[in-house]
């Protein structure tokens, strides 16, 4: 019989999680007690950045001291892949920021993957309508960042 | 109510975790969709997180063989990088205004105010005054590259004009290389360290003299007790 730990999201939804997962991921242990509640993530929220935890349990220990290449070279696994393209862009933003701040690394690497994949080889037009930027460049900027532009391809 | 940028909600950190992962033309493509992804990708490109190195050409160098002795040599001002050399017969500036494109070393001819006192020095330090009217260049001691002796010679290029004097100052440090020497408030020249001769059979010792060179007044001064040992 494993211990449990109960964390509460910022809407007062209340999680029963393995303590394994909380050993894991240092920073869940925090917000472990009666009163204590994540103030940053929602129930929704936790609930998804939970369920990735869980099937992660028995991964081998992190080990994440210089370690940069690792973190850029990795690849998403079909579990993982399946996992995060379930979720809407809106909730792939909240799940990223909540790895953030619990401090969930190769969730956060998994998310920020899934975010440069949908930039790789878009065009400008494409990037925009993805993530909803305006174009808020003067037409004198956009001259001058073309040219700037064009300097760094001559060479 | 038109929706903010979504990538603006993620934190720095986060965004140059997303960056990462990007190659150079996707980053280019995501700095031209609007003025905060432009700041963002530049910052990350020159920031201290992951800085992206690139090899800038440099044109204009022929077989000349510009040998930099010690990375004091060189000095900057207004986008321009001044190395002076020292060869065995002339000196000659070199220069690379970073504002020029492509980039290219040029070279000029200085004008020696008494050749027959030339002495061609490295490992030497050198720093950079400007004023309303001139620009000129401090060069003090080093090692003559002939005699392999040291030497406290201070040298005076005037900019404008490429012309080089020799200046005759009073209370002058005793000879060394490899020491610092900076300007203050363009009056003043600040002259740190460097290897001095300890005794006839040219054994060195790293002195911690620290002097201050008054350029108006042409004479030094010291500064005795220092914060350290």
């Amino acid at each position: 019989e494993n211990e449990t730990i109960t964390l509460r999201s910022s809407d007062g939804i209340e999680f029963h999680i393995d303590a394994r997962i909380a050993n894991r991921y240092t920073l869940l242990n925090n917000w472990n007690g009666e009163n204590a509640s994540l103030p940053n993530v929602t129930g929704k929220v936790l609930e998804k950045v939970l369920e990735w935890c869980e099937h992660h349990i028995n991964d081998p220990p992190l080990n994440y001291d210089n370690d940069d290449s690792r973190r850029r070279n990795f690849e998403i696994d079909d579990w993982d892949e399946n996992f995060i393209n379930c979720v809407n862009q809106d909730m792939l933003f909240e799940i990223i920021l909540a790895a953030n701040y619990l401090d969930i690394k190769p969730l956060l690497d998994i998310g920020c993957k899934t975010v440069a994949n949908m930039i790789k080889s878009k065009s400008l037009e494409e990037i925009r309508s993805t993530f909803n930027i305006v174009n808020d460049f003067t037409p004198e900027e956009e001259e001058a960042i073309r040219r700037e532009n064009e300097w760094a391809d001559d060479q | 109510m038109l929706e903010d940028n979504k990538l603006s909600r993620l934190p720095t950190e986060t965004m140059y975790l997303i960056m990462e992962q990007l190659n150079r033309d996707d980053r280019k493509n995501l700095s031209k969709t609007c003025r905060w992804l432009y700041r963002m990708t530049n910052k990350f490109r020159f920031g201290f997180v992951s800085p992206e190195w690139e090899a800038v050409n440099v044109s204009g160098i022929d077989n000349s063989n510009i040998i930099a002795s010690n990375y004091r040599d060189g000095v900057w001002s207004d986008n321009t990088f001044y190395l002076v050399i020292f060869y065995s017969d002339r000196p000659i500036c070199w220069s690379l205004n970073l504002a020029d494109h492509p980039i290219r070393w040029n070279n000029k001819e200085i004008d020696l105010e008494s050749p027959d006192q030339y002495e061609p020095v490295r490992y030497s330090a050198a720093a950079i005054v400007t004023n309303t009217t001139t620009t000129k260049i401090y060069i003090f001691g080093g090692e003559n590259i002939e005699t392999e002796e040291l030497s406290n010679v201070l040298y005076e290029l005037d900019l404008k004009t490429s012309k080089m004097i020799k200046i005759e100052s009073s209370a002058t440090p005793a000879p060394r290389k490899m020491h610092s020497l900076n300007a203050i408030s363009n009056e003043r020249l600040a002259m740190f360290g460097g290897r001095c001769l300890m005794n006839e059979g040219g054994e060195m010792y790293d002195t911690q003299h620290f002097a201050i060179y008054d350029i108006e007044n042409k004479s030094w001064s010291y500064i005795e007790s220092m914060p350290y040992r």
